[in-house]
């Protein structure tokens, strides 16, 4: 077993005890598949070096109501 | 017969009193009537609030006032636009098809002020393919055809904007992409599509899939049309924190251009697709300087998948805790959600960090160039009854889609050809961010040195 199949292995356990009351057993081969995916974008991001400095590109502004 | 002309052709007709506002309301209902089911393009008519807008337009023309060029001007909504007075807004979805709201989306709110008229919200793939389709049927008004042949899909998301404005059903549609949503119908459906700058269009009122992807935007019969809707639709809106402070207006350049192919673009695209965009090049390069581009290696596509995965899952947190995603039409759709749900915190936020690089790297290739062109999509139509190939070879590889829409980039799609079986493909002008005009003036030169967009298929052409 492969550090991905573990991965996903663990995620889908998760997702068996959030949602698996409402999947199939083929449903749930299909997530298994697709959590795959997101693991594997999320390791293509890792990567990629960054700096501490680099930031989240969100621009965030404190609210205040106009008076 | 008013179908087929442009909206300037229309606006010239209407500002003369040689066009009835209210006659080509009628003419455009009674289309979207005959022809809506045939492609399973229109979800509802809104012909009472159609027609009551339309006699306001025309008693105005009649003492001489036009609003804009949209002025008595019909138009078909994707059908994830808020609309008030019990329209209902569906946003393609089984569970939600009577859903209603008590308020307008500010892009038909604008239109409206605008004189253009709502006669349609048209049809789209559900949640606006947000679920992970994988297949032409995936909303629940049925599979949407392109009208350059029943057998083919439409594409989508927003797929009826497309396929009502090939099919002359609505002289102007609005669609939303969050990556691909306009220019897949557009390359498809053989109209102009304009993905605008991420922040140029309020979204305010529409169904939000990814809230730092989405975008809103015209679909039309040529590029100059899509300057006029955009004029009318852009702009600062207090209830979209995205919106750009800076009015727009539509002021096309003409001059010679200076445009970027990037390196081995046509790998994996299918022949026509190629050939029609090596035949595009040739008459952009007698206006345009056209040098090739590299972008360098970067993970473009795992960036926007990511943030996509992470805004999407969120989005829809609630429709999938109540259970409602088991009644969606596309399989697929029924579990797509739930492995989006397990997209961990850390490698977001990352996505969110690689972005601003992203963002740089685009400007630093792009400055010094109008725009970079590539094919819209990487082939023609998809059959409308088959599933999609498991890895197709020219989504996988979406470096244009996930860098244009990942930075916000606008992207101005225009048909560029046919294929032997007569299915239109596109030319994608992608700009730097805020550069509409420059996208727009170049595709508007390349459309008045062709005839692509003034071809339109037979069965529907009266």
């Amino acid at each position: 077993m492969t550090d991905s199949d573990r991965e996903t292995s663990i995620l889908m356990e998760l997702v068996k005890e959030r949602y698996g009351e409402r999947l199939t057993e083929e449903q749930l081969e299909h997530v298994s598949k697709s959590l795959k995916t997101v693991l594997d974008a999320g390791k293509a991001l890792r990567e990629t070096p960054l700096e501490n400095s680099d930031e989240p590109y969100n621009v965030f502004k404190p609210y205040r109501r106009e008076e | 017969m008013p179908v087929y002309k442009t909206i300037r052709e229309l606006s010239t007709g209407i500002a003369s009193g040689d066009v009835s506002p209210v006659e080509l309301t009628e003419t455009f209902i009674s289309r979207l009537r005959e022809h809506g089911p045939v492609l399973n393009s229109v979800v509802t008519i809104t012909e009472e609030r159609a027609i009551k807008q339309a006699k306001e337009l025309e008693s105005e023309a009649k003492v001489g006032k036009i609003r804009s060029p949209l002025h008595g001007i019909p138009w078909g909504g994707k059908d994830l636009l808020a609309t008030s007075g019990g329209i209902p807004t569906s946003w393609g979805a089984y569970p939600l098809r009577d859903q209603q709201f008590d308020y307008d989306a500010t892009v038909i709110s604008k239109l409206d002020e605008s004189g253009a008229v709502l006669c349609a919200k048209l049809a789209m793939i559900e949640l606006a393919g947000g679920m992970g389709y994988r297949q032409p049927n995936a909303s629940f008004t049925g599979p949407c055809a392109t009208p350059w042949s029943l057998k083919h899909w439409s594409g989508g998301s927003s797929s009826g904007s497309g396929s009502s404005v090939s099919a002359g059903l609505v002289p102007f549609a609005l669609g939303s992409e969050t990556w691909g949503s306009i220019l897949s119908p557009s390359n498809n459906c053989g109209v102009s599509g304009l993905r605008p700058t991420y922040g140029r269009v309020s979204r305010y009122g529409a169904m939000a899939l990814s809230w730092t992807l989405d975008k809103l935007g015209p679909m039309c019969l040529s590029a100059d049309d899509c300057g006029l809707v955009l004029e009318a639709i852009s702009g600062y809106d207090p209830n979209d924190p995205s919106t750009d402070n800076e009015p727009w207006s539509y002021e096309p350049e003409e001059r010679d251009w200076k445009i970027a192919v990037p390196k081995d673009i046509l790998e994996g695209k299918m022949e026509p697709v190629a050939e029609n965009f090596r035949d595009s090049v040739k008459v952009l390069e007698k206006f345009a300087t056209v040098e090739e581009i590299d972008f360098p290696e970067f993970p473009y596509i795992s960036v926007t998948r990511t943030i996509l995965n992470g805004e999407a899952a969120a989005a829809f947190d609630e429709f999938c805790e109540k259970g409602l995603a088991a009644e969606l039409t596309a399989p697929e759709d029924r579990y797509g959600p739930y492995a989006r749900s397990m997209t961990l915190a850390k490698d977001f936020l990352r996505a969110l960090r690689l972005r601003k690089h992203m963002c740089r790297i685009a400007e630093d290739v792009m400055e010094g160039y109008d725009a970079v062109i590539a094919p819209t999509s990487g082939s023609t139509a998809h059959p409308i009854d088959k599933p999609f190939p498991v890895r197709r070879p020219w989504a996988f590889r979406d470096i244009m889609g996930a860098l244009g829409n990942g930075a916000g980039l606008p992207s101005q799609s225009v048909p560029n050809g046919f294929s032997e079986e007569g299915l239109p493909t596109g030319i994608q002008f992608m700009g730097r961010a805020y550069d509409e005009n420059k996208v727009i003036g170049i595709a508007k030169m390349y459309q008045e040195r062709t005839s692509w967009h003034l071809r339109h298929p037979e069965m529907f052409t009266p």
